[in-house]
C-alpha cells in the first residue's frame, strides 16, 4: 500500500488539505492517536515539525542527530536557561531518541489525579487493559539480558547499601544491546513510534506532512475547524514562506509538554481560569558522574535496564519530594558538553578518563504538594513557546539529597571519585568528603546542572473546567472538536519515565474520539468505559 | 559607552597585572553586569549589526575560505575558535598547522548545530556574541587583548569569570560558550581518540526508497 508523505521544506506552492481530523504530532500522542482514528477509516492528516527520518538515516553520528532529530540540538532550555531539556524534533517525537524504558505508573499516581485533580475514569484498573494493549504492540518486556557496566554499577551499589532496585522493562525486539537508542535505532529493533503507529496510520490511509509547524488552531462559531500551519526550511528551522492549511472536523494537539500549550496560547483560545499552560512539569533531573577503576563504556549496552524507585514514594504521594535512580549513556558529545559545565580543568582532568565514566541520574518527581506547582508555559514575542520553570525549595531538597544518594552509591559501586553535575563541584575522593561537601554546594539556578527528557502538564485533565483545561478524554472544555492527546494532559509528573502512559491514555483517548466521529472501532479494551462513557 | 566604564589599568600595568582569584570574580562579576547594562542599552543594534554581516537567515555568508556559515557571522569566527582552543588546548593537536584545522572544524561543527535552534533561541546566542565582541564588555571582564589575539590563558581566566558569575545571565554566556568549544570539537570523529571513545559501531542498516 502506497503512503503520503508530504515534506512540506519542498513546496512550491502553499498546501490546503481536507480531512476529518488533524493531528498535530507525531509522538507517543499524536502517532497513536493517528493510527487509531485511521483505521477507524477517519480522514487523517498529521502534521509534524520534524523531518522523516528512518533507520537508514541513522549514522549513530552524535553531532548529526543532536542537530537533525533533537529541539535545539538537545539543548532546549527553560526561560532562565536553568534546565535542558532533551526533546525529539522528528518523525516518532521523542520516542525515536528516548532510551527505551517502558513503566507503568505507580497506582498511587491515578488515585491521586482522581482525588485530587477530578480525573474520572482512569482508575489502576480501568487503565490497565490499555497497558497492556499497548505492551503487546511495542513488545515490552523487562530486560532479560545482563546489565551494561553503567547500569550494573547501580545495581552493585544499591545491592551493598540494600536500596531496592529493580530490572526495567524496555520496547524492543531484536534488540543487539548496541546502545545507540539515544540517536535513533539503525536497526529498527526499538519499537518506537516510528516504525508502529507512524506506518500503521499511513497504511490506514493517514497523510503524514512533515518540516511543518502548526501556528494555530482554526475555530469557527467557537469549534475546531482545523489548523493553520507553516512550511519550513530543510533544517525544520524557519518558515520557507509556503503554508500548509487543514480544514477538519475536529483537530488532536499532540506537541507535548511544551508545544501544545504553545499552540493553544497561539490560537487564543478561550481560557476562562486561566489554566492553560499552568501546571507544566518536568522529572528535574540531576546527575552525578563517577570514575571506575575498570572502562565503563557507557555509551554501550542497553542504555537504561536497572532502576531504584527506593526513594520516589518514601512518604507517600504527598510527602516530600521524592525520586527514582536510574543511569544515563556517556555519549561523547552529551558527557564532554556536560563535564565542560564544571569548566576546563574537569574537561582536562576528566576527559582523558572519559571511558571510565559512570553516569547516574534522579528524576524528581513534581506536582504532587502545594509546594510543588510546576512551571509555566509562555510565548516569546515571536510566538515561540518557552518553559518558566523556577525550582522551589521543595524541589531543592530532593535534589540534593538525591546528589547525596548518587555519590554514596557509586562510592559502594567501587568508583574511585564522584563529581556530583554541578559547577561549583570539586570531584571527592570519599564518601566521608562528598557527604560533607554535598550540602555546601550553591543552590542558585545554573549552579547544579539540570535536565528533562520528560515533559508533562500544561493543559491538565479533571472533570472541573475551572481547573482543568480537558475533561478526562482529553476533550477541550471549552472549544467543540478540539481534543489533547499527549503527556501535556497529565495533571502532575507521574515519577517514571511517561512513554507508556502516554501510549495508553492516548489509545483510549482516541478510541473514544474516533467513535464521537463515527468512526468504526474494532475490538478495543473499552470494558469499563462503555459503562463510564456511553457513546452517542 | 566609554563614560560607563571603571578606570581601566594602563598598558603597562595590565602587563604587570596578575588578577587574583577574588579579583577574577569581581571582575566577572563586573563582565556580566557590563553584559546587562549593554544588552539593555543595546536592544536593537545587534539586529542592524547582523544584517551588515551576514543577517540570519539570509543567503549563507563566505568568509573567504569558502565554507558558509549558517549560524555564525565571519565576524564572530575570532572569538568562537578563542574558546576551543582555550578550552580544549590539552585535547587539540599539538602541530600548528593540525591545531589550526582541529579550531576551524569545530567552529564550523558548532556552526551547524546552533543552526538547529529555534530562531529566536538563535537569535539570543547572536546577541550575546555581540555583546561579548564589544571591546569594553571584554575589558569589563578582564580579557585586555582582542579575540582574535588572545592567549588561551586570559581566555581561560574571562571564562572561568563567566562561569562562577554571580549573575545568571554571566553563567549562561558560559554555557553558551563551552557549548561551542564540547559540542563542535566532539562532534567530530578527529576528537574521539583522545578520550578513548572507538566511534559507534559498524551496523548495516535497511537501505531503498522506501521510509521503512
Amino acid at each position: 500500500m502506497s503512503r503520503t508523505v508530504h515534506d512540506a521544506s519542498a513546496l512550491e506552492g502553499d498546501l490546503t488539505l481536507d480531512a476529518d481530523v488533524a493531528v498535530v504530532g507525531t509522538g507517543a500522542g499524536g502517532a497513536t492517536a493517528a493510527e487509531v482514528l485511521a483505521r477507524a477509516g477517519l480522514r487523517v492528516v498529521i502534521l509534524e515539525e520534524g523531518a522523516y527520518r528512518t533507520a537508514r538515516d541513522f549514522t549513530l553520528h552524535e553531532g548529526t542527530a543532536s542537530e537533525t532529530m533533537y529541539y535545539d540540538g538537545g539543548s532546549r532550555t527553560t526561560k532562565d536557561g536553568a534546565m535542558t531539556i532533551l526533546q525529539g524534533r522528528t518523525v516518532g517525537g521523542s520516542t525515536t531518541v528516548n532510551w527505551t524504558a517502558s513503566f507503568r505508573v505507580p497506582d498511587a499516581v491515578l488515585e491521586h489525579w482522581a482525588s485530587a485533580h477530578g480525573v474520572q475514569g482512569l482508575s489502576p484498573q480501568e487503565l490497565a487493559p490499555w497497558y497492556a494493549a499497548a505492551e503487546r504492540r511495542l513488545h515490552v518486556a523487562p530486560w532479560a539480558l545482563p546489565p551494561n557496566p553503567n547500569n550494573d554499577a547501580l545495581a552493585r551499589g544499591c545491592k551493598a547499601l540494600g536500596y531496592e532496585h529493580g530490572v526495567i522493562p524496555r520496547n524492543v525486539e531484536g534488540c543487539r544491546n548496541l546502545g545507540y537508542c539515544g540517536l535513533g535505532c539503525p536497526i529498527n529493533a526499538k519499537r518506537s513510534m516510528l516504525v508502529t503507529s507512524v506506518p500503521g496510520a499511513l497504511d490506514a490511509g493517514a497523510v503524514l506532512v512533515t518540516r511543518c509547524r502548526a501556528e494555530r488552531v482554526t475555530l469557527r462559531a467557537g469549534r475546531a475547524v482545523g489548523v493553520d500551519a507553516v512550511a519550513l526550511d530543510t533544517r525544520g528551522v524557519r518558515p520557507s514562506g509556503r503554508t500548509v492549511t487543514v480544514r477538519a472536523r475536529a483537530v488532536v494537539a499532540s506537541g507535548g509538554g511544551i508545544n501544545t500549550p504553545g499552540l493553544l496560547l497561539r490560537s487564543r483560545l478561550p481560557d476562562p481560569h486561566q489554566r492553560l499552560g499552568r501546571r507544566s512539569f518536568t522529572h528535574v533531573v540531576n546527575s552525578s558522574l563517577g570514575l571506575m577503576p575498570e572502562p565503563v563504556d557507557g555509551y554501550m549496552g542497553a542504555p537504561q535496564s536497572v532502576h531504584c524507585a527506593q526513594f520516589l514514594f518514601r512518604d507517600g504521594v504527598g510527602g516530600k519530594a521524592g525520586y527514582q535512580l536510574e543511569v544515563a549513556p556517556t555519549y561523547p558529545l552529551l558527557s564532554m558538553s556536560v563535564l565542560g559545565r564544571a569548566g576546563r580543568q574537569a574537561l582536562q582532568r576528566w576527559g582523558p578518563r572519559y571511558r571510565h565514566f559512570q553516569s547516574l541520574i534522579a528524576l524528581v518527581r513534581d506536582g504532587f504538594h502545594e509546594q510543588s506547582p510546576g512551571g509555566r508555559v509562555v510565548l516569546r514575542d515571536d510566538g515561540s513557546p518557552v518553559l518558566d520553570y523556577p525550582v522551589s525549595d521543595y524541589l531543592w531538597e530532593a535534589l540534593f539529597d538525591a546528589y547525596l544518594r548518587m555519590a554514596e552509591i557509586q562510592f559502594a559501586a567501587g568508583a574511585s571519585e564522584v563529581l556530583p553535575v554541578h559547577t561549583d563541584a570539586q570531584p571527592y575522593k570519599s564518601w566521608a568528603e562528598a557527604k560533607a561537601g554535598i550540602p555546601r554546594l550553591s543552590r542558585r539556578p545554573l549552579g547544579p546542572s539540570l535536565f528533562s527528557a520528560h515533559l508533562m502538564g500544561g493543559c491538565a485533565m479533571g472533570e472541573d473546567a475551572s481547573t482543568a483545561v480537558v475533561d478526562s478524554h482529553g476533550r477541550h472544555h471549552q472549544v467543540e472538536g478540539l481534543a489533547v492527546i499527549d503527556g501535556s494532559v497529565f495533571p502532575t509528573s507521574l515519577g517514571v519515565n511517561p512513554q507508556m502512559t502516554i501510549y495508553a491514555l492516548s489509545t483510549r483517548n482516541a478510541t473514544h474520539l474516533a467513535r464521537s466521529l463515527g468512526g468504526k472501532v474494532a475490538v478495543r479494551h473499552d470494558q469499563d468505559e462503555s459503562t463510564s462513557h456511553p457513546m452517542s | 559607552m566609554p563614560e560607563q566604564l571603571p578606570n581601566l589599568p594602563t598598558h603597562a600595568a595590565r602587563a604587570a597585572w596578575r588578577p587574583s582569584r577574588r579579583v577574577l570574580l569581581q571582575t566577572g562579576l563586573l563582565g556580566a553586569l557590563g553584559l546587562w547594562g549593554v544588552s539593555v542599552v543595546a536592544r536593537g543594534i545587534p539586529s542592524a549589526a547582523a544584517a551588515e554581516a551576514g543577517a540570519p537567515g539570509a543567503a549563507p555568508v563566505a568568509d573567504g575560505s569558502d565554507v558558509a556559515l549558517a549560524f555564525f557571522r565571519p565576524k564572530d569566527r575570532p572569538l568562537a575558535g578563542a574558546v576551543v582552543e582555550a578550552l580544549l588546548d590539552w585535547a587539540l593537536p599539538p602541530d600548528p598547522a593540525a591545531r589550526k584545522e582541529a579550531v576551524e572544524r569545530s567552529v564550523l561543527g558548532a556552526d551547524r548545530y546552533f543552526a538547529s535552534y529555534t530562531p529566536a533561541v538563535q537569535d539570543e546566542a547572536r546577541q550575546a556574541l555581540d555583546l561579548l565582541e564589544l571591546a569594553p564588555v571584554r575589558w569589563l571582564g578582564g580579557l585586555w587583548s582582542d579575540w582574535s589575539v588572545a592567549e588561551p590563558a586570559a581566555v581561560n581566566r574571562y571564562l572561568e569569570g563567566l562561569r562562577r558569575g554571580r549573575l545568571n545571565l554571566s553563567r549562561q554566556v558560559y554555557r553558551l560558550l563551552e557549548g561551542i568549544a564540547t559540542v563542535g570539537w566532539y562532534s567530530q570523529t578527529a576528537a574521539w581518540p583522545g578520550i578513548g571513545y572507538p566511534g559507534p559501531p559498524d551496523v548495516p542498516r535497511p537501505t531503498g526508497e522506501a521510509p521503512l
